[in-house]
């Protein structure tokens, strides 16, 4: 079995309809132990997705709601007083699980944020002085609305530097719309009855597999051109950084893994570009009221910058 | 857009040829220009004419009030012309003096010209002479500024003119009915005549306003010969455009297997170091393809992209150049160490040039 196969039941199958990349996406920053940020409106599957993949995979998932008044302790969990046993015991919070969906990132406190982002970059929380190491695989996949700005503390760029990628989902096309409306039934008792395809070892042993995937020199070239390029760029005030490269490797490693190879190609970097790089560029102010994005400014830097000759 | 430049001169071509065979001489002759100034209206009456300059001579005497005009130049040439024209030894007389004061002194008082004016109203001389010393009045007041006795002598020109009308009056005046005509169109302006014959709606051509001005033509003396020449080149034209995109292809791929053909050793030149052979073939087989189905690679595109774009073209043959593509890969990242890999490219370039590698 092989992770073709989780794509295979999601979305080949027609449970997850023109969610592909996504999907792919969500599974590489799995293997590649990074965290992954989800943005687009409500109702676009991503709760479905997330729990898709979780039991796929027979990992544990948990969602967390995130609200303004939510603290640190709601998140990573804390001591309480056990009248039995007469002494003060932990409490997991659900950020110990594999998969962890954390709905409206932008809508908790900064202090519960940062408590978050400290565990996610951690991979441990560390409570009254004793640290507890969260069970591997351990993934994030944080959501946030772009269109609400009232009542939201949006991420500071420092904080989603910690997410190694950045999906912008969108709403169906006018045909798969169609399709989900007429299977709408059908879709929820597949997702419902879904049994999983993969173990955690396996997910554990394909996390190690991924780091022996083979890059050729000439690849790392590429993606140094590309962070650079991104630092160049007429628009941008804030380009790629180290990180932003680092990220662009991984990514592109776990995307040629689930394509079943084990090396990296041009395409694979090119693939994975886009998510790896369009939350750590800041575009000018100016260029910003104009329309441009920071998708957009790595789709043209990836237009322009040539892939490794011969 | 060259399509659409092709059926353009195409077309032109044929509309000409068809307008020469009927008439093989052919006169290239404009009969209106579409000239009018903006806001001016068109078939405006001489009348109103007249009233305006009228108008504007008045505004013009006011303006000029207190002010000494300077000596203009025109003015005193015209004066001199007009003497030679007339025949009338009293007129012609007066007009000297007035022309002689005024190119010595500069100017010339207001008496001078009233009894001018008044020596022309009650002189015997002819319609000819008669109008043309009052034109000269008429100017030199026009230029002096004494709006009155411009409108004086514009009276008296009316006045005559008026009288010219009256056939009766004119055959009082001259001995011989048939000198007057001929008098009358002489001293006559034409624009009133063009006026009277312009249309009452549309744009009036300099050739009403000025009849003897003729357009340039031009005559085309065509035979028979010619007009098979420009019919066959038309027929020519026609057929390439309609075949053009056979004709293109057929050019592409003699030009494409010529350039490929020629192209021995291009790796050399092209990387430093030399090539392992899947790679190599890899790199003929895009030069294969972008020679002879002008499928660009270009230098941000990666192998997988241009088969993808390559493919549509290739129809059959997209499974070698999918094969080569793969091998390449294989090669290049994969770093497979295996002779087959070499040895497949090449039996798939050999299929994919036809063995023209």
């Amino acid at each position: 079995m092989s992770f073709k196969t989780v794509l295979d039941k999601l979305v080949y199958s027609g449970l997850l309809i023109e969610k592909e990349f996504e999907v792919k996406m969500i599974i590489a920053c799995m293997l590649s132990k990074g965290h992954v940020l989800l943005e687009g409106v409500p109702g676009v599957a991503k709760t479905s997705m997330a729990k898709a993949v979780a039991k796929l995979l027979s990992l544990s998932f948990k969602r967390i709601q995130m609200t303004p008044d939510l603290l640190p302790m709601d998140v990573i969990g804390g001591y309480i007083y056990d009248q039995r046993k007469g002494e003060f015991i932990f409490r997991e919070g659900p950020i110990f699980t594999n998969i962890l969906l954390v709905d409206e990132i932008n809508r908790a406190s900064p202090r519960t944020q940062s408590a978050l982002l400290e565990a996610m970059q951690e991979r441990q929380v560390t409570v009254e002085g004793v640290t507890r190491k969260l069970e591997e695989p351990f993934i994030v996949i944080a959501t946030q609305n772009p269109v609400e700005m009232e009542g939201v503390f949006p991420l500071p760029e420092a904080q989603l530097d910690r997410f190694l990628a950045k999906i912008d989902t969108g709403y169906p096309s006018t045909k798969g719309f169609k399709e989900m409306l007429k299977r709408i039934d059908e879709i929820e008792a597949g997702i419902e009855s879904l049994q999983p395809v993969l173990t955690r070892d396996d997910v554990l042993k394909a996390i190690e597999q991924v780091r022996s995937v083979n890059v050729d020199d000439s690849i790392y070239d590429y993606i140094v051109s590309i962070v650079e390029e991104t630092r160049r760029h007429v628009a941008v005030k804030l380009g790629g950084s180290p990180r932003a490269g680092i990220a662009i490797l991984r990514l592109a490693k776990a995307w040629a893994y689930i394509d079943g190879r084990s090396y990296v190609i041009p395409d694979d970097v090119k693939a994975v570009a886009v998510p790896a790089l369009s939350h750590r560029i800041i575009v000018k102010p100016e260029y910003e009221v104009e329309g441009v994005t920071s998708s957009r400014v790595v789709e043209e830097i990836l237009k322009k910058v040539p892939v490794p000759k011969p | 857009m060259r399509r659409i430049v092709i059926l353009i001169v195409t077309l032109h071509i044929m509309l000409f040829v068809a307008q020469l065979i009927p008439y093989p001489k052919v006169y290239s002759y404009q009969t209106t220009f579409e000239r009018h100034t903006l806001g001016f209206p068109y078939n405006i009456s001489s009348e109103k004419i007249l009233d305006m300059l009228k108008s504007l001579y008045k505004n013009l005497g006011n303006l000029s009030q207190g002010y000494t005009a300077p000596i203009e130049e025109n003015v005193t040439q015209n004066l001199y012309n007009t003497l030679n024209q007339i025949s009338d030894e009293n007129l012609k007389s007066t007009l000297a003096d007035i022309a002689n004061s005024y190119a010595l002194n500069g100017s010339i008082d207001r008496e001078t010209l009233l009894n001018a004016v008044e020596m022309a109203t009650k002189s015997n001389a002819s319609l000819s002479d008669l109008l043309q010393f009052l034109n000269a009045v008429n100017s030199l007041a026009q230029a002096e500024g004494y709006k009155d006795i411009v409108t004086a002598s514009e009276d008296t020109i009316a006045k005559i003119l008026e009288k010219l009308a009256n056939i009766n009056w004119l055959q009082q005046k001259s001995n011989s009915a048939s000198q007057v005509p001929q008098k009358i169109v002489e001293v006559l302006p034409r624009i009133p005549q063009a006026i009277e014959s312009m249309p009452s709606l549309g744009v009036a051509s300099p050739q009403m306003l000025a009849p003897s001005m003729q357009l340039p033509s031009m005559s085309l003396s065509i035979d028979r010969g010619t007009i098979i020449l420009i019919l066959g080149i038309t027929l020519a034209i026609v057929i390439i455009a309609v075949l053009r995109g056979a004709i293109a292809s057929l050019i592409r791929k003699a030009h494409g297997w010529r350039g490929f053909a020629g192209a021995g050793g291009w790796h050399t030149k092209t990387f430093a170091q030399p090539l392992r052979k899947a790679i190599e073939n890899y790199w003929r087989a895009v030069k294969f393809v972008e020679s002879v189905y002008m499928v660009r690679k270009e230098d941000s595109m990666t192998h997988r992209e241009y088969l993808a774009t390559a493919s549509g073209k290739l129809k059959d043959l997209g499974t070698a150049f999918e094969k080569i593509t793969m091998m390449y890969e294989a090669a290049r990242y994969a770093h497979d160490p295996r002779s087959d890999v070499d040895e497949e490219s090449e039996r798939y370039l050999r299929i994919l040039t036809g063995g023209k590698k």
